[in-house]
């Protein structure tokens, strides 16, 4: 089903509305139903535990852990049902995973308070030795969680996130095999990396990827210990982004055989400079100008936060200017889609939003995605994505 | 006269402050480091905040043990140490020390509940249940509807008007008052508190308004033997039948009363709920929510009540605007001078048409001083955290003095 006006419309989901868990099909057959007549036309359904039996979850509490296994797998996978409901209605379904984030301290507050649950997945409790670590040597299980490293709060907090190191090309292969799986045995029609902003210093350098493959790789190049020198170094930032491009690379190869070819998309939060100064995103590690100039991406999905959550004040976006700046840097060379993010509440969240959209399709933008399903739900904005579908979007601005 | 650092309250009014141990509302806890505590503590006092009243979800008192519990576990949910160790023992050390007060609260009944992800704008719940030892030992004590269903009968994922995401026990059963009793002279008789404060959730209710559980085992032989009719026969709205289970709250503060003066202690209890619906602007109704206060005002089993007028909107509560002021008058006709009144406002969650922190922190100033001015004995805040991650401080100190502060 085409949107209205013919762009693409996309929703970042749950799998049956609600955006954490949901699990009666009739919720899920309800939700579709609901996208479908707002004009939806692409589902980004979010699996921060991942619903198939090869990369399993648990829970742990001091000493004892527990399976976390919030879903069934298989037939009745709420990622199957969504995928079959959604193309009954002509919805195309793109499971997003946080690339790297393998664990995580679970917030209990909407100020961000970390609590005392860990989750983590089974490969990552198996394998401490591929979180990656900081230039002192800590993983995010070394560091108390009361502890806060420099660099971006909210999402990005570290240690509230575990991230394991893609310089293993062990890890590389495990993330990989997540997307094939979603590919080959859930017949989705595209796969999405959701690129979490890691921690930084106060000169947005990277502060983590200290681990050993990649410093013994560097120190045989150049010569030099990575813990010796400047953490923002060029050549080492370059050198640990480049794992990045090279786990890109390799998921792109795997999407490229047949039986396997399905949209590949990446998507973070519009802040930080990442998109505004493409120059500079390496020193993030979303090395982005470089996989559209090899064309490992087909669709870009930079997100623009129209209302901060308490628990990460970001300043308002230009999405005008910055959509400006990712279109003179990609070409033709993949799409945009624009992230609105109307997360927070505000009273004027729909207008805010919909005046945000106009602007970003007159920018060029090839659609519009809305983050979250549960604020859609949850603060009556069906009808905003209906007006985002249809040809008004362009006059709203 | 205010000294210099440390404000005093204005015209003797209380700055109460609802918080965690260390100002954290939950995450903060094990191990609990003293210097969180007295970091708090300090910015407590430098804003003039005189009673800290403190959460107890899960209580720190080994006699009071919790755990949690995902599909084929069940394990100790102790996040807090014991005794001299505890983080309640810390906070009353401090916060005695700058002269602070502190009341813990225990929410009644309250005895398990979902964990909801907290980034979830519909407040969904995540399947990790949390429970006290002697509510998972003793399930039955757990308060039910009409048609016999307790909160653990229910999917997480069907919501009764916020039910099942809380537990409740009833207070019909001698056991659980007692449980409630013990934990509150625990914390008088062992840790030095100052007061305890009693937290009402709001029950789940019909459209009417009329709490929907309490048919429990004591309650309906009980109401059986008195009135010769069997309460689910009748309808739920029936006023014997709603008297008769909000009886058995006042019982449990009549009982809770008569432990608290028993100690040597003198010690102050006081009670706190939401002033949404009708709570507090239709007192002859209040027994509907099982929160009879103007029967225990009548009957002088409280020192303070704290009405808690919401100014911010969590999407997954929509609460409508609140006549503070009406209700405060109406509140202070019917109390008269048998208890004090202490107006709690609270910032939790986003406010739909209005900025983040510097828009709050005047609105939340002007309620405040609405408030003293119509002669309440005190303004409390909601919740500590929020002070902390919006940068609230200079708020508590405009409130407590006369000298506005920015953060």
């Amino acid at each position: 089903m085409d949107s209205k006006n013919g762009i693409d419309l996309v929703l970042w989901c749950g799998v049956g509305g609600l955006y954490f868990e949901s699990f009666y099909e009739k919720d899920i057959g309800t939700f579709v139903e609901k996208c479908a007549e707002a004009g939806v036309t692409r589902l980004i359904p979010s699996f921060y535990i991942s619903p198939v039996k090869s990369h399993r979850w648990l829970i742990r509490h001091l000493e004892v852990e527990a399976a976390y296994e919030p879903y069934e797998y298989g037939e009745k996978s709420p990622l199957k049902v969504l995928v079959r409901h959604a193309h009954d209605c002509g919805l195309e379904v793109h499971p997003h995973v946080p690339l790297g984030s393998e664990g995580g301290w679970m917030r209990v507050s909407p100020v961000g308070e970390l609590g005392v649950f860990a989750r983590m997945s089974k490969f990552a409790r198996d394998h401490p030795e591929y979180w990656t670590k900081t230039q002192d040597g800590r993983g995010w299980l070394d560091v108390n969680r009361r502890e806060k490293l420099a660099g971006s709060p909210g999402i990005g907090l570290f240690p509230g996130t575990g991230f394991i190191s893609l310089a293993f090309p062990e890890v590389r292969e495990y993330a990989r095999s997540l997307f094939t799986e979603y590919v080959q045995d859930y017949g989705v029609d595209g796969v999405q990396l959701e690129f979490i902003i890691p921690p930084t210093d106060d000169r947005g350098s990277y502060l983590l990827g200290y681990d050993e493959p990649a410093m013994t790789a560097f120190e045989g190049k150049y010569g030099q210990d990575p813990r010796e020198i400047d953490n923002s170094d060029d050549s080492w930032m370059r050198f640990r982004a480049g794992y990045f491009t090279q786990f890109v690379r390799e998921l792109r190869e795997a999407l490229s055989k047949p039986g396997a070819e399905v949209e590949l998309s990446v998507a973070t939060e519009a802040t930080d400079g990442i998109f505004n100064e493409p120059s500079r995103a390496y020193k993030m590690m979303f090395d982005w100008p470089t996989w559209v100039e090899e064309q490992l991406i087909d669709v870009l999905y930079p997100r623009f936060w129209l209302t901060p959550p308490m628990w990460w004040p970001v300043a308002p976006p230009e999405v005008a200017e910055e959509l400006s700046t990712i279109k003179k840097q990609i070409g033709d060379k993949c799409q945009v889609i624009a992230g609105l993010v109307c997360l927070g509440g505000n009273d004027n969240i729909a207008e805010l939003t919909e005046r945000a959209a106009g602007a970003a399709l007159d920018e060029g933008a090839d659609g519009l995605g809305v983050y979250r399903a549960d604020a859609v739900e949850a603060f009556g904005l069906w009808g905003m994505l209906e007006n985002l579908s249809s040809a008004d979007a362009r006059q709203v601005s | 006269m205010q000294e210099e650092g440390e404000l005093s309250s204005r015209k003797g009014a209380d700055l109460g402050l609802w918080c965690g141990v260390a100002g954290s509302w939950m995450g903060l806890y094990e191990p609990q480091h003293e210097q969180d505590v007295v970091k708090f503590v300090e910015k407590c006092a430098k804003v003039g905040v005189t009673k800290l009243l403190c959460a107890y979800y899960t209580a720190p008192v080994r006699s009071h043990r919790w755990v949690f519990r995902l599909p084929g576990v069940e394990a100790p949910y102790e996040r807090y140490g014991y005794g001299e160790k505890s983080a309640l023992s810390a906070l009353v050390k401090h916060a005695h020390g700058h002269g602070i007060e502190v009341h813990p609260y225990v929410a009644v009944g309250h005895q398990g509940w979902w964990r909801p992800h907290p980034e979830s704008a519909l407040r969904e719940f995540l399947p990790i249940l949390h429970l006290s030892k002697f509510a998972s030992d003793n399930p039955a004590y757990f308060s039910k509807t009409r048609e016999g269903k307790s909160w653990l009968d229910i999917d997480r994922r069907q919501r009764l008007t916020g039910y099942p995401g809380v537990g409740l026990l009833s207070l019909a059963y001698p056991e659980v008052r007692e449980y409630f009793t013990s934990l509150c002279v625990e914390f008088v008789q062992d840790y030095g508190v100052d007061g305890v404060q009693l937290e009402f959730i709001i029950p789940p209710t019909d459209e009417q308004g009329f709490c929907l559980l309490g048919y429990d085992e004591p309650a309906m032989t009980a109401f059986r033997a008195e009135y010769g009719q069997d309460p689910r026969e009748i309808d739920s709205s029936d006023e014997n039948w709603m008297r008769f289970r909000a009886g058995y709250v006042t019982q449990f503060i009549r009982e809770l009363k008569e432990a608290l003066s028993n100690l040597e202690a003198n010690v102050e209890l006081s009670l706190q709920t939401e002033a949404t619906g009708s709570t507090f602007s239709e007192p002859a109704s209040a027994y509907k929510l099982m929160f009879d206060w103007p029967a225990w005002v009548e009957e002088q089993l409280f020192d303070v009540l704290y009405p808690r007028f919401w100014l911010s909107n969590p999407a997954w509560w929509s609460i409508a605007p609140t006549d503070i002021a009406g209700e405060l008058s109406t509140i202070k006709r019917q109390v008269g001078d048998r208890c004090r009144v202490v107006t709690g406002l609270a910032i939790v969650g986003g406010r739909e048409d209005i900025g983040w922190s510097e828009d709050i922190a005047r609105l939340v100033e002007r309620e405040a001083m609405a408030a003293l001015e119509a002669g309440v004995d005190g303004v409390a805040i909601h919740r500590s955290e929020f002070v902390e991650g919006l940068g609230l401080w200079g708020m508590l100190a405009n409130i407590s003095s006369s000298e506005p502060v920015e953060d």
